[in-house]
């Protein structure tokens, strides 16, 4: 029985060290983000100043770093990223699961070996078509490329999502004199809607994380999306790390949120065709 | 699935074949009215004689094998850590999703920020526990540097590990463990012959998928070095952009991605090979 107690009690330690350790950027983040610009450079450094500047998202926020400008220009870039995901992705995934074709399982082949090919391997292909058809320079162009990365995934994630819901359901429907696409809309989407709303906040997870897209397709600052302003932020000879930690804090947001509500899903969805495997 | 599918070849498809057809061109992104000329393995020639490719593809090699190793060692360790239930596990289980949902540039900036040679919290850390005298210039340094971003990549990548090894876990039966003690196995050696070779599929999964993502990592080291010091930490990526984005040498730049391609069909192919005949002997 003690050493059970001890067992527990070391099990405790070395977690504690761990995620102690894992916590401690952002923890770190958060102490920076309150600091004047003076506290940032004393020595010991705090973890956290006495009188913290709350001042400091106001500025950055409002100021003159346009950071409001950049956050609106994510939202707008993962929001497209996210319904056009799941506009092209759902009915692929429904049709892979529903109707065996030919090349059906080669094609859910295809949409995995997506996931091993770098995206560096299509920027410049996709530099060129985005300069002929003139979208250098609008947020089109990194919601149509970041939608690219986004639809595989999402497919995947639907595919297993359909497998669960049962065949018999809408055929029953469609005996009753429903359409297939009637007893799609009426009987299919609803019980998916967990899934798709899933789906859909990873895709939205994807395009808010962009910087590879905005960095070779943006060049007017006011059209920089978070990830690319903290890039351009980070790289000033002089950085003011109080107000980059508070633009960092304002970014994490967003994607925490949307990061919780499909954590359980996406776990689940990995794990399931990890264990299958 | 007839949009999705003129989508996915749009935007997969012909991108890729573009790139690898491109690889057999000159052309340069500032000069787009010159157009492309034709050179055949004139690219593949010059790439593949180039020491600097040679010393990108062993950096992103150490890069890779380094961050996965210890991604994989502390989700498991953590993993092991949570998978019998006990009073306080639920909240280490949602803290350790925490660099999960920070979003990569935001991690990265926070980092840079830690490493900090002057006013940063690790110095102050290490100064104080006595590991170190002198403060440590992690990223201004081509000793430390790449090692460095391996620590944030390794803190960005464990949480993914620790849950699926976590998930693993759980679908081990108890009964076979119950066995193994009647038998008279104990500790370490109930990892080795009952956990380890039951956890083998998932953990093949989970470290093949970390090998595609660590190899083809942009963002993390973009935003802290761009590749430098002098080099350190520019990995196959960060020089295809660079080949692409700073020198405009595109036909190169395709050479570069395709090689990427290559390389990592031919781990993929090699892996599943690999998996498959270890799951049958196991």
């Amino acid at each position: 029985m003690r050493s059970r107690a001890l067992d527990l009690i070391g099990k405790h330690v070395a977690l504690i060290v761990i995620l102690g350790a894992m916590l401690l950027p952002v923890v770190v983040m958060l102490g920076t983000s309150l600091k004047s610009m003076d506290q940032l450079f004393t020595w010991p450094p705090r973890l956290f100043p006495s009188n913290p500047q709350w001042q400091n998202y106001a500025e950055v926020w409002g100021g003159r770093y346009q950071y409001s400008r950049a956050f609106t220009n994510s939202v707008i870039i993962a929001v497209f990223t996210s319904l056009l995901s799941v506009l092209l992705g759902a009915p692929a995934a429904y049709g892979a699961n529903r109707f065996k074709f030919r090349g059906s399982s080669a094609f859910m082949f295809g949409v995995l070996a997506t996931q091993m090919i770098s995206p560096v391997v299509f920027i410049v292909p996709l530099y060129k078509a985005m300069r002929a058809y003139h979208l250098l320079n609008t947020l089109t162009s990194v919601i149509i490329a970041s939608t690219a990365f986004a639809v595989p995934m999402v497919i995947w994630l639907l595919h297993g999502y359909f497998s669960s819901i049962p065949k018999e359901l809408e055929e029953a429907a469609m005996v009753d004199g429903c359409s297939r696409a009637r007893a799609m809309v009426q009987v299919i989407l609803p019980l998916a809607a967990p899934g798709l709303a899933a789906a859909a906040i990873y895709a939205f997870i994807m395009g808010w994380n962009q910087l590879m897209f905005p960095l070779a397709f943006l060049t007017r600052s006011e059209l920089r999306p978070i990830p690319l302003a903290l890039y351009d932020f980070s790289g000033y000879n002089i950085v003011f790390w109080h107000h980059l930690m508070a633009a960092s804090m304002i970014a994490v947001v967003p994607a925490a949120i949307a990061f919780a509500l499909v954590q359980r899903y996406l776990v689940s969805g990995l794990t399931a065709g990890a264990v299958k495997s | 699935m007839a949009p999705a599918l003129v989508f996915l070849a749009a935007v997969v498809i012909y991108p890729l074949a573009t790139t690898l057809w491109g690889s057999f061109f000159s052309e340069s992104l500032v000069r787009p009215l010159d157009g492309a000329r034709f050179v055949g393995m004139a690219n593949y020639v010059q790439v593949l004689s180039d020491r600097a490719f040679w010393l990108s593809l062993w950096r992103t090699i150490l890069w890779t094998v380094g961050s996965v190793a210890g991604k994989t060692i502390i989700g498991l360790v953590l993993a092991l850590l949570l998978v019998h239930p006990f009073r306080g596990n639920a909240i280490y289980r949602v803290l350790l999703l925490v660099p999960w949902a920070t979003p990569q540039v935001v991690g990265a900036v926070a980092w840079k920020w830690l490493y900090d040679s002057q006013h940063g919290y690790l110095n102050y850390l290490l100064l104080m526990a006595g590991a170190i005298h002198d403060r440590i210039i992690f990223l201004g340094s081509p000793a430390a540097a790449l090692v460095s971003l391996m620590v944030v990549d390794i803190w960005f990548g464990v949480p993914f590990m620790a849950v699926v090894l976590l998930a693993g876990l759980q679908s081990i039966p108890s009964d076979i463990y119950d066995a193994a003690a009647v038998d008279g196995a104990t500790g370490w050696r109930q990892f080795r012959h009952v956990t380890l070779p039951l956890l083998a599929p998932v953990l093949g999964v989970a470290t093949n998928l970390s090998v595609v993502w660590t190899f083809n990592s942009f963002n993390i080291i973009q935003t802290m070095t761009k590749g430098g010091p002098v080099g350190a930490t520019e990995i196959l990526v960060i020089r295809t952009y660079k080949e692409a984005f700073a020198t405009y040498n595109v036909g190169t730049a395709s050479t570069y991605s395709s090689l990427i391609f290559l390389i990592l069909m031919a781990f993929s192919i090699w892996y599943w090979r690999l998996l498959r005949r270890g799951g049958s002997a196991a």
